[in-house]
């Protein structure tokens, strides 16, 4: 008895171990991504946080992307997937800076 | 030049707190963060016209504060100051076989490096009068090769600067005469007019001053190219550069010191749609470059390549390894001319 609860806590742990790992790996590809625009959060430890999750939320924003609607970290492997797409220079290209629209008006 | 008396990140609320008193009264409002001085009156018509876009808290790759250095960056579009004998402009010039003109008496660092360009700096010697055109060809009719191509050039200059005695070495009037000659058909296609005397360490000026009645003259050399051009404009884009910024906080003597990032002002009908580009950095203390200057974090490298890339039609890998000698810029053109 005590033989099967053991296994049962290794198998456990394995798949614990296997998903934080593949959690990790797609938080860092969104951070990589992040770290070469106007989003970077300053850090990439695959880690997904409050400046990682607004950070990639504005970044959809201001591209147009609107689904996920609101990026969570258990979005990552799909957000991950279109960083990784094959627009993905055009993608990188588009968010390098930050742009302030004009409205200025007519008659300034 | 001053980027934040010149475009003030007004929404940014340590501003005021940095700067107590080098912030224009009335500076018209563009978008909840910046505004722009009041002084830039055409300009911001140009702004409301989508004909026109500013870049913020950008420079060169330089952080010295020495101006020698920071313009021969600036020129030579190269990471080390006096590494490059050409400028990033002569490069793309040679490259796409485009000619230009230096309103200057001496070609600047930065036009050097194209194959065909001349200067435009009008002199008044007493009882000089021009060649005539006939005599010229004469001359140039008894020498060959590039001698000959040399005086053919000579007499084509002169013919397109008869009837303009009145030119002055000003920088407006310059504007004009880069205008004028950038329409012509067979006339060059690149012009680059320098205007001095930003070092403003006192006085500096908010509302009125030293450092604003600059921004008057920089708008009406706006004006003056786009009067000059006519129809050409449509075509054009106008850049304006500067070897640094200055500290963001006033110093005891009402003045700025040198710094680093600062503001770039576009304008021309290449552009469609207008907009302020900027990744700001921030204004509070732990913002700053160390501790006093503004941070630049747009490479204005890319804004120039953008520039090169819309105006001579260059594709952008070419221009970072051959103009810039640097494959890592950004590629700026869709956010400036997209």
């Amino acid at each position: 008895m005590i033989k099967v609860r053991f296994t049962l806590l290794i198998i456990g742990t394995l798949i614990f171990s296997v998903s934080t790992a593949f959690s990790e790996t797609n938080i860092l590809c969104i951070q990589k991504f992040l770290s070469k625009t106007a989003f970077d959060t300053g850090s990439t430890d695959g880690r997904w946080g409050e400046k990682t999750e607004t950070a990639i939320n504005d970044l959809f924003d201001q591209v147009g992307i609107s689904e996920p609607k609101t990026i969570k970290a258990k979005d990552a492997i799909e957000v991950c997937k279109i960083l990784q797409g094959s627009n993905n220079k055009a993608l990188l290209e588009s968010v390098n800076f930050k742009v302030y629209p004009v409205s200025i008006g007519k008659n300034p | 030049m001053d980027g934040l008396l010149a475009v003030p990140p007004i929404g940014d609320d340590n501003l005021l707190k940095q700067r107590k008193a080098l912030v224009a009264s009335k500076a018209l409002k563009i978008n909840p963060l910046f505004a722009l001085h009041p002084n830039f009156k055409t300009f911001s018509k140009m702004l409301a016209n989508e004909e026109a876009s500013i870049i913020h808290a950008t420079s060169f790759p330089y952080t010295g504060r020495s101006h020698f250095e920071g313009q021969n960056v600036l020129q030579g579009g190269l990471l080390n100051p006096f590494s490059s004998k050409t400028g990033w402009l002569g490069r793309a010039m040679g490259i796409a076989k485009i000619t230009g003109k230096a309103m200057s008496l001496q070609a600047p660092l930065i036009i050097k490096g194209a194959t065909d360009y001349d200067n435009f700096y009008p002199e008044h010697l007493r009882n000089a009068r021009l060649p005539s055109a006939e005599v010229l060809k004469l001359i140039q009719d008894t020498h060959e090769g590039s001698i000959a191509r040399a005086i053919d050039k000579l007499r084509r200059s002169s013919k397109s600067m008869r009837g303009r005695r009145g030119s002055a070495r000003d920088p407006l009037s310059l504007a004009s005469e880069a205008g004028r000659s950038l329409r012509e058909v067979d006339g060059p296609k690149v012009a680059v007019i320098t205007i001095p005397q930003f070092d403003d360490h006192a006085e500096i000026g908010s509302d009125t001053g030293h450092h604003p009645e600059l921004f008057t003259l920089i708008d009406n050399a706006f004006d003056n190219l786009r009067n000059n051009l006519q129809e050409q404009w449509a075509n054009t884009i106008v850049l304006t550069m500067t070897e640094f910024g200055r500290t963001v906080k006033e110093n005891g003597s009402a003045g700025t010191d040198h710094g680093y990032g600062s503001v770039g002002l576009l304008a021309g009908g290449l552009i469609k749609r207008s907009s302020v580009i900027a990744n700001w950095p921030g204004l509070s203390t732990g913002e700053l470059y160390e501790k006093r200057d503004l941070y630049a974090t747009i490479d204005y490298r890319s804004v120039c390549a953008a520039c090169i890339e819309a105006a001579f039609g260059l594709d952008h890998d070419v221009i970072a390894e051959a103009v810039f000698q640097d494959k890592n810029i950004p590629r700026a053109y869709t956010h400036i001319f997209g």
